[in-house]
């Protein structure tokens, strides 16, 4: 996973931060640095699902021979998760969802995308709304559809949304208010 | 996936139609349709690829029948196109169906409520209404031509006698600018004339040369001058 046009923040080039520090005050402000630059770098490379065991670039500098720990990225994880910005989606910490919009952020450019397409009343799949040829150039392209599910339940609840299964398993018909 | 989509059966938000799950399972349809694309295009170009390597290394049987897959898959992926443009086609139809059976449903709602609002308008009550108008207007038609006769009558007896009045002031005016020459010429008259001519002449130059004071006095007797002279031209005549 490259990141073309990503430049990371200075503190990615210094080999201490790299290391999860023993003292509270300068552990939660690591944390939180990094914390942003998880946000900044997924939506930067469109990226919904994070493996924390991956060798991303995010967490890895060759230049400086410094990997931050499978421990250090679940404490980063586990902060966002706590921020709301991030919900793991396994007990073993491994695939974890990043939301650099959240999820009523989301919600809100559905609904726009909705107004401006003049969708109320149609139907629609979970595939459209993320990789159809209506959202392409749209933010909500390549949108993963962990994240549409989490926004169609926040939908459903304010009653803008009516979701129904098809016929066949996986089957997913949206229709707008 | 799980239990929200069950549980979504008893929330509130619009109601799912047989159209909408029509649409949800043409739209799925085109979805598989459309992956079923992606995979014959990857095929077609590993044919293609496997072919030239084939007709390559020699193998011509075998470069044949990769370029028969190819052509097969050629045909394969027209089908499907076809095939997509069938379920689009279908899926324009429901949506322009729909929206026109709520066009529909709304003119008939509109229908229902000019009606509502006909019935409150009885045809003979309008009927009714228009002859106690056309009753009305023909009184009022009656009622003025009657004044309008009294009128014009006073005005006609008026209008005569201010004629009259008129052509009075006309005959005595008459009489008074075309006295009755006399027929026979008398030298008494004729001198006496003369005479009051040459008075005359006096008592304007007398007039003139008293200006101021005596202005009155020529007046009076100017206008008698012209008169003078008249009757002494007529005379002449």
């Amino acid at each position: 996973m490259t990141a073309p046009g990503f430049t990371f923040p200075y503190f990615h080039n210094y080999p201490p931060y790299f290391t999860l520090q023993p003292v509270k005050e300068t552990r939660d402000k690591q944390i939180a640095l990094w914390g942003s630059l998880v946000l900044t770098y997924c939506q930067h490379t469109k990226t919904f699902i994070l493996d924390s065991q991956a060798p991303s670039p995010l967490f890895v500098n060759d230049a400086i021979n410094r990997k931050l720990n499978t421990e250090a990225r679940i404490a980063v994880l586990d902060d966002l998760v706590a921020q709301g910005r991030a919900e793991w989606l396994d007990k073993s910490k491994r695939q974890c969802l990043i939301l650099w919009k959240r999820i009523d952020e989301w919600v809100a450019v559905l609904l726009d995308f909705v107004r401006t397409y003049g969708l109320s009343d149609s139907v629609m799949t979970l595939d459209e709304l993320s990789s159809g040829d209506d959202v392409r150039g749209t933010d909500l392209y390549g949108l993963h559809h962990e994240v549409l599910q989490r926004m169609l339940r926040v939908l459903e609840a304010q009653g803008k949304v009516r979701t129904f299964k098809g016929e066949t398993p996986g089957e997913l018909g949206i229709k707008f208010v | 996936m799980g239990s929200y989509y069950s549980k979504s059966k008893k929330s509130k938000g619009p109601d799912i139609t047989d159209a909408d799950r029509a649409i949800l399972s043409l739209k799925t349809q085109r979805k598989k349709l459309e992956d079923q694309e992606k995979l014959i295009n990857t095929r077609l170009e590993r044919h293609g690829e496997v072919a030239r390597q084939l007709a390559a290394e020699g193998r011509r049987d075998r470069a044949l029948l990769a370029l028969r897959k190819k052509k097969l898959s050629e045909r394969q992926l027209g089908q499907l196109h076809s095939l997509i443009i069938n379920v689009e086609e279908m899926l324009s139809n429901i949506e322009s169906t729909k929206k026109q059976t709520a066009v529909f449903s709304a003119l008939q709602q509109s229908n229902d409520a000019l009606k509502q609002l006909q019935a409150q308008v009885k045809l003979e009550d309008v009927q009714r209404l228009l002859d106690d108008t056309a009753e009305a207007k023909a009184y009022q038609e009656e009622l003025s031509a009657l004044l309008g006769e009294q009128l014009s009558e006073g005005e006609d007896a008026e209008v005569e006698a201010e004629l009259a009045a008129l052509e009075e002031v006309v005959h005595d005016e008459e009489k008074l600018a075309m006295p009755t020459a006399p027929q026979t010429k008398v030298p008494e008259v004729e001198a006496a004339m003369a005479q009051a001519a040459a008075a005359a002449a006096e008592a304007k130059a007398a007039a003139e040369a008293g200006a101021g004071a005596a202005e009155a006095e020529a007046e009076a007797e100017e206008p008698a001058a012209p008169a003078e002279g008249r009757r002494e031209a007529m005379l002449a005549s």
